[in-house]
């Protein structure tokens, strides 16, 4: 950011996302790409888009581009997004974005994130209760059986 | 991800890098002085 202009805000935006839970070492993994989430840092985004559809050379999360850091402002949305998701268990949950955000009018795509708390509700009891209790652990966050009302960030 | 049509672009910049996990133990987790 430019050491001239104010940041729009000084609190993490709060965005719901999935997971895919891995049960052989406790992690959380992004849907679509093979990024495990660290459990002691936060997520840094990086722009994985091959060279020949990149229109420029960018930090993520490119206003152009698919890179960043995903997240919704409603969990309903979680449904439709699982579907095209890879195999495995799929988890639910808060994620603290913050940094550069492009915001649009399904979700948002953050430069820095991390996990805040995971939710079993609804479909997603499918999931073993104490797997996703012992992944929670492991990242030091919550586990909540309802979701919290997000961020508005309506433009 | 497809997050839609692009409203606009922010910068949230924390006072405090964003924890989510207690630091302290809690008072009966404290070791006990060896004399």
């Amino acid at each position: 950011m430019s050491p001239w202009r104010a940041p729009d805000g000084i609190e993490p935006v709060l965005a719901a996302r999935l997971w895919v839970l891995r049960g052989d070492d406790l992690t959380l993994r992004s849907l679509v790409k093979p990024v495990t989430w660290p459990s002691n840092s936060p997520l840094h985004a990086r722009c994985s888009a091959p060279e020949e559809l990149r229109s420029d050379q960018h930090e993520a999360p490119g206003e152009a581009c698919f890179c960043g850091v995903w997240g919704v402002p409603f969990p309903g949305r979680l449904e439709e997004i699982g579907r095209s998701a890879l195999e495995g268990w799929k988890v639910g949950g808060i994620i603290q974005l913050w940094g550069r955000i492009v915001v649009g009018t399904k979700g948002w795509r953050g430069e820095w994130a991390r996990p805040a708390a995971l939710v079993v509700s609804g479909r997603r009891r499918s999931v073993p209760v104490d797997l996703v209790q012992s992944v929670a652990f492991r990242y030091g966050i919550l586990m909540l059986d309802e979701w919290p009302v997000l961020t508005p960030l309506a433009a | 991800m497809d997050i839609g049509k692009t409203q606009k672009v922010i910068e949230i910049e924390p006072i405090e890098e964003p924890v989510s996990v207690p630091s302290e133990p809690a008072p009966d987790e404290l070791p006990t002085p060896v004399p």
